[in-house]
């Protein structure tokens, strides 16, 4: 009886409840009832109450920035076709590669930066956010205006950046210089392409916005360094206008007839060579500005582990260096994005019996011998003139000398075109009895070597890894990264260089010679690349060993000769690509057959045999990136790019 | 080798109690308490699936790639765990156990789950008579908790492999090379159990109900009301954001009006007013009235004689309203903008990368105009009973739906991070429901019935967000709901010099080859787009759905079966999940089997059929993605007929029973889904595209049930 009455008193006060709710419901307090969400629910206005939100956000802005570091979904190092991907086994897994081989289409366009698909990290979304962080960035009450203005000219910088990263794949773009208001019609984002000079002029002009507030340098580069000095946005700077003067989009007449819907042309009719002057001056600017900094060539610094050294080896190291080395000690690099390079274990070949066949090193990513034959001779000059060098009988057979063991394991046989190649050649390519300095054994006496064919070393596995061309792209492995007792990979992980001072000498002394043709100051700053591979000066080089020896006293000899010495420097470093793209050799160089040995003989014979692999599939037409089909429909105001209508 | 039993077991509790209490006259509480628990104890699945898992798994391993487990050789004579088989694979991780083994996956342990599912209901009945005579309340507050765990103990099984060079095939001996030796393998192999939490579910569910009812007479009229409000939240424990760790909650308020004239003529009019947390204050209720009439013919006085026993019942009625939705997208808050301040963009800097910051994300912009979604509804049936033993029930209904949210089209290089919505849709759709029913008994001994129902509908969209398209087959305006859009297939590649010269077809993956399905350019722009794709087809879900069946007794047997079907559907088979030799998606990684019809069928350098089921094969979604476009290849049509089930009983007889001491006493044998009729016998055509999903079973039942 009594728990009847605790009951009825218990559950009293939820039905008059019930009963009040039933009559009361229709009034506002209890609508409140479907206010779930609290007050401090985050929003973008959060991002900005103090410095430490306002940090993050920009630290957001850079987000997109690193994501470009990965190599397999950069344009400059995936269409160069210096790296070939289709290997039996163990390859790379991704679409990109299959650019070369004609996959670019509108339904679904390979690495869509545009639309941030298929790899391609958002661009427009990156801008955005920059242009959010503008907008709000005085909005912190914590903020110094000292570290405002430092971060207003990095979040300039990166908006420009990613204008000018679209710019170089789709050529004209829409100016995205503001955050337009989410409420708006549907209507106001359909933004049209802007001729490619306008959208040249808004990134140059926001860098020198830029310039003034950014830092020379990194002081604390414990935690700071990658983030955006002067430096880098000079050099950055001489390369867009470098970019504007090059043929691609400097009165490209495959382009004259392209204009948008309204009629308006979107590349300039005719060439303009001022351009090259005021490129030519960028580049000088960043140079005097590096120099001042104390940036200069890298050259390597035996360090007390290794006991020996030989000069050969030393240059080698000294070449790898310049982009395998830790930035800290990097005395020649510019910019490099802060993620690390991922691919070593594709790029380097099996050095040792142990070496885990299945996981650890697919060493999967081929030269093409074309890219193989780029390389100098000794003499510094290319293979195809030297006269002292024997072109004509390249592939036959040579064993290694006493002469030759530092860079060919003495005693082995492999072809003729192995021989007497320029440092850079040995640094940054490896091949079957090719030696190897590093990779667990810093002894200069008993250096791995790489044995190509099968049996060999390196060569195919059983289930199919292998490298198909029997070249490996060297350079992009750190010495120091080495087969472990387990059979494993031990990597020494680098940065890929963005910009070094290498490549800025080389487009300073391109953009010259464009602007005013050889001189010594041309010759000079080609020279000191070529010097640091311990190779004579252009002029003279030609003309002692070269069956064109006038070829680097005019303007266009000269050019071919820079073009040549940049595709070598900078090779596998991502480039490239981009290069080709605007001195318009892409479709003549890129559609080059791939190229290689047939690694599936142990024969020395019927190992070198020539194998074609692949012949690219690219044309006219694959210069610019095409929209796809849907964002054409989402923005009416759009043009396909050129030919891909 | 394995001591424990996996076997699968699982347990199940009810529980439930109900309290009557009469406090007063008029006043009666009810407590009702409930409870459900399952105890499960099995193998280890990814889901709760029984495992029908493994199932899968055993799909997408290749049956000649390894065995199941090797017999030991002379080095492995003295293991203590089992060899099971594996396979390096063409992996690039450091770990070499490049697939699943199902068998392993089978015995290596087991699992176990708890759940316990509980509710508890209190109702207040008030008669308030005293108030207003017919006035009663009724008062509900229900709670449902409900509590999940699992934890599994498995060891890490050991693999092994061997190389053709390690095989002696005269002698027949051979090496086992251990393939997860290194450190570096994840996981590294145990023989030991190791035990693993697999995670706890909660969540809680409280509703409150109040009620006000009236029914009162007045001579020839009747009129009853009611007020309802309710108001409801449920929580959750898996909750990984501050938005959807809020309580969801809803409140409804819900009038009804009847009235009757001599059990005649009838209306009714009903009305809701429902809040929705989802949408901002100024859209957050939404009043859904409905207003409804009906005749009853067969109690008019004129209805008498002849007709009155043919046609013994006649009911004719019509109804017209509105409803809402608001379960319209996974938003949780369209009003509300989310933003992840703490990941996503983020970026490292310094020498080693040593300081980072996660950066921000927006995953939703505030959006303050969406709302309900809207129907309009009208109905118009007739009840129709013919001598008392057929009932026929035929409805006519329409329903107009607006507001439909959908995806505005805003152009990539707007940099949004995420879609705008918003309430611009509209569709029709149309639909008769016919039921028919007939029971008679024939003599004392016999008896028959038949039952059947059919559902006829056809929904088209009339305004739809998209873009202006040059190619008038894109619209989706206009076209049947559910209908499936794709390309049209003609045939397959004769070679690979006609996939380059025809129109080109590129889907991101390798270039189409001989073999390769060809598509038709709609548009003859020389490439295959997605302006090339044309509605296909009947919708995927049927417009047409029915079933039938009969019962049938004679003395103590009796015989039931029942049918059911559909038609007026399409379904398309998922080339993505059936190809075979490609790898799976998800957990299953492995490679998947050659099913028979396409082993049966398909293209290949000696056979080149350009009609064969299957196109040429490949080992990865990129070599053949030419072929797993939506497209007519795929198409199928979905109609079927199912025997679902069969049931022969006998009943023992009153006096056999009694000798038993039995109230009651039946013995039946059952059998489900024993039949099918479909032109699609590829597989069991409800497992969908898939043929990999887990197929229906067809189980035979002998039971008794007995009656003390």
């Amino acid at each position: 009886m009594r728990s009847k009455i605790k009951i009825q008193r218990y559950l009293f006060f939820p039905f008059v409840g019930i009963m009040l709710f039933g009559m009361v419901c229709i009034t506002p307090s209890c609508r409140k009832y479907l206010d779930v969400t609290p007050e401090n629910v985050g929003t973008i206005d959060y991002a900005f109450r103090n410095r430490n939100e306002a940090e993050n956000y920009l630290f957001a802005c850079y987000g997109t920035l690193q994501a470009l570091s990965n190599p397999i979904n950069d344009p400059g190092f995936i269409t160069s076709g210096e790296v070939y991907n289709q290997s039996y086994a163990g390859n790379l897994i991704t679409n990109n590669f299959t650019l070369l081989s004609g996959s670019q289409n509108t339904t679904s366009p390979l690495l869509n930066y545009w639309e941030g698909t298929n790899s391609g990290p958002n661009l427009f979304q990156a801008i955005r956010r920059c242009n959010i962080f503008l907008k709000n960035i005085d909005k912190p009450i914590d903020l110094s205006a000292s570290e405002k203005e430092r971060w207003i000219a990095e979040a300039n910088f990166l908006k420009a950046y990613y204008h000018y990263f679209l710019l170089r794949m789709y050529g004209p773009i829409p100016i995205m210089d503001v955050e337009e208001d989410i409420s708006q019609p549907v209507e106001t984002f359909r933004k049209k392409r802007q001729p490619v000079d306008s959208v040249f002029s808004y990134i140059v002009g926001l860098l020198d916005k830029a310039i003034p507030g950014l830092p020379p340098a990194i002081v604390n580069v414990n935690d700071e360094l990658g983030r955006i000095t002067q430096t880098i946005a000079l050099a950055e700077k001489a390369e867009m206008l470098a970019t504007q003067a090059s043929p691609l989009f400097n009165g490209n007449p495959d382009y004259a007839g392209y204009q948008d819907k309204d009629g308006v042309q979107l590349f300039p009719t005719s060439v303009d060579n001022e351009k090259w002057k005021r490129a030519a001056e960028a580049c000088k600017a960043a140079i005097s500005q590096a120099a001042g900094l104390n940036l200069r060539l890298y050259s390597f610094l035996i360090p007390p582990a290794i006991s020996k050294l030989n000069d050969s080896l030393k240059l080698v190291l000294s070449l790898q260096g310049a982009v395998t080395e830790k930035w800290s000690n990097n005395s020649e690099l510019i910019w490099a994005l802060n993620g690390t390079f991922g691919y070593q274990s594709n790029c380097i070949p099996r050095l040792t019996t142990n070496t885990d066949v299945f996981g650890a090193v697919p060493g999967n990513l081929s030269v093409p011998l074309a890219i193989a034959e780029l390389f100098y001779t000794k003499n510094g000059v290319p293979i195809e003139e030297d006269k002292s060098w024997d072109y004509g009988n390249r592939f036959s057979m040579q064993t290694a000398d006493k002469v030759d063991k530092y860079y060919i394991k003495e005693g082995y046989s492999t072809v003729k075109g192995n021989f007497n190649r320029e440092a850079r050649y040995y640094a940054s390519i490896a091949f079957d009895g090719g030696t190897w300095f590093g990779g667990g054994v810093l002894d200069q006496e008993s250096m791995l070597y790489v044995g190509g064919r099968k049996d060999g070393i390196s060569g195919v596995q059983e289930y199919g890894r292998a490298n198909v061309t029997g070249y490996w792209p060297k350079k992009l492995a750190h010495y120091q990264t080495a087969i472990t007792s387990s059979g494993g990979l031990s990597v020494v992980g680098y940065r890929m260089p963005r910009m070094r001072l290498a490549g800025l000498y080389l487009l300073y002394a391109e953009c010259l010679n464009e602007a005013s043709g050889p001189s010594n100051e041309v010759y000079s700053y080609i020279d000191s690349v070529r010097s640091r591979a311990k190779l004579k000066g252009v002029v003279e080089s030609w003309a002692s060993y070269s069956n064109m020896p006038g070829k680097p006293l005019t303007k266009d000899g000269l050019r071919d000769i820079i073009h040549r010495e940049k595709k070598i420097e900078m090779c596998f470093e991502g480039q490239t690509g981009w290069d080709l793209r605007r001195w318009k050799e892409y479709v003549t160089e890129a559609s080059k057959p791939v190229q290689g040995w047939n690694v599936m003989q142990a024969d020395i014979k019927s190992y070198y045999t020539l194998q074609t692999f692949m012949i690219p599939v690219i044309s006219n037409k694959d210069y610019l990136w095409p929209l796809s089909g849907d964002e054409l429909l989402r923005n009416d105001k759009l043009v396909q790019a050129p030919y891909w209508q | 080798m394995n001591s424990f039993n996996n076997n699968v077991n699982y347990k199940n509790y009810q529980l439930r109690s109900n309290v009557n209490i009469n406090i007063s006259r008029t006043t009666e509480l009810i407590v009702r308490l409930w409870g459900n628990f399952n105890d499960y104890s099995g193998p280890i699945t990814q889901d709760a699936s029984f495992s029908t898992d493994l199932y899968k798994m055993a799909m997408h391993t290749s049956p000649v790639l390894f065995p199941a487990y090797y017999e030991p050789d002379s080095a492995n004579l003295k293991a203590q765990h089992i060899l099971f088989g594996n396979n390096p694979g063409n992996t690039t991780s450091t770990s070499n156990v490049g697939f699943q083994n199902p068998y392993a996956e089978l015995l290596r342990g087991y699992k176990r789950f708890s759940e316990s599912r509980m509710s508890t209901t209190l109702e207040l009945n008030q008669k308030l008579d005293m108030v207003v005579p017919g006035l009663t309340f009724r008062g509900f507050f229900t709670t449902n908790r409900y509590a999940y765990f699992a934890n599994q103990m498995a060891y890490n099984p050991f693999y092994y492999t061997i190389s053709a060079r390690d095989y002696d095939r005269s002698a027949n001996t051979y090496k086992l090379r251990w393939l997860n030796s290194s450190t570096s393998s994840n996981p590294l192999p145990t023989e030991y159990l190791i035990f693993s939490s697999q995670g706890s579910k909660a969540n809680t569910f409280i509703q409150f109900q109040g009620q006000f009812e009236y029914n009162k007479g007045f001579g020839d009229h009747n009129i009853s009301a009611s007020l309802i409000g309710v108001r409801q939240q449920s929580l959750n424990s898996q909750a990984i954001t501050l938005q959807t760790g809020l309580p969801y909650r809803n409140l409804n308020i819900a009038g009804r009006v009847s009235y009757n004239y001599q059990n005649k003529y009838f209306v009714e009019f009903n009305a809701g007013y429902n809040g929705s947390e989802r949408f901002s204050k100024n859209n957050r209720f939404g009043f859904f009235p409905t207003i409804g009439g009906s005749w009853m013919v067969s109690n008019e006085n004129f209805w008498g004689g002849a007709i009155a026993d043919i046609i013994t019942n006649l009911k004719l009625r019509s109804s017209f309203g509105f409803t809402g939705n608001d379960a319209i997208s996974d938003q949780r808050f369209f009003y509300l903008s989310d933003v992840n301040l703490q990941g996503g963009n983020g970026s490292s800097f310094g020498v080693d990368n040593a300081y980072s910051r996660p950066g921000v994300v927006i995953r939703n912009y505030e959006n303050r105009n969406v709302t309900w979604e809207k129907a309009q509804i009208t109905n118009t049936a007739i009840e129709i009973s013919l001598f008392k033993k057929l009932n026929i029930v035929a409805e006519y209904w329409q329903q107009s739906r607006s507001n439909i949210l959908m995806d505005r089209y805003v152009p990539a290089s707007a940099g949004l991070e995420a879609g705008i919505k918003a309430n611009v849709g509209t569709a029709k759709i149309k639909g008769v429901d016919l039921t028919a029913n007939y029971s008679h008994k024939l003599s004392r001994n016999i008896w028959i019935e038949f039952m059947s129902n059919l559902t006829y509908s056809q929904g088209r969209y009339g305004k739809y967000e998209e873009p202006v398209y040059a190619e008038p087959w894109r619209y989706r305006a206009g076209t049947l709901l559910n209908q499936q859009f794709g390309y049209i297939a003609e045939r397959l590649f004769v070679d690979d010099k006609e996939a380059k010269s025809s129109p080109s077809q590129l889907f991101g993956g390798s270039a189409p080859r001989g073999g390769d399905i060809k598509y038709r350019d709609v548009n003859n722009d020389g490439v295959i787009t997605n302006a090339d794709m044309v509605p296909m087809g009947y919708p995927t879900t049927p417009q047409v759905v029915y079933g039938f069946g009969f019962s049938f007794g004679y003395k103590s047997l009796d015989v039931n079966a029942r049918f059911q079907g559909q038609a007026r559907s399409t379904f398309f088979i998922d080339p993505k999940a059936t190809s075979p030799f490609i790898p799976g998606t998800g957990s299953i990684t492995g490679i998947s089997q050659a099913l028979k019809v396409y082993a049966d069928s398909y293209w290949s350098e000696e056979n080149q059929n350009l009609y064969a089921i299957y196109p040429r094969l490949g080992t990865n979604t990129t070599e053949i993605s030419n072929n797993l476009q939506n497209s007519t290849w795929w198409m199928r049509d979905g109609s079927f007929i199912r025997l679902k089930m069969v049931e022969i009983g006998f009943t023992l007889p009153g006096t056999a029973a009694k000798k038993l001491r039995l109230n009651n006493c039946r013995i039946f044998f059952s059998g489900m889904n024993l039949v099918n009729f479909s032109k699609f016998r590829y597989w069991d055509i409800e497992q969908g595209g898939n043929a990999f999903n887990y197929p229906l079973q067809r189980t035979y039942n002998l039971g008794i049930n007995v009656n003390f």
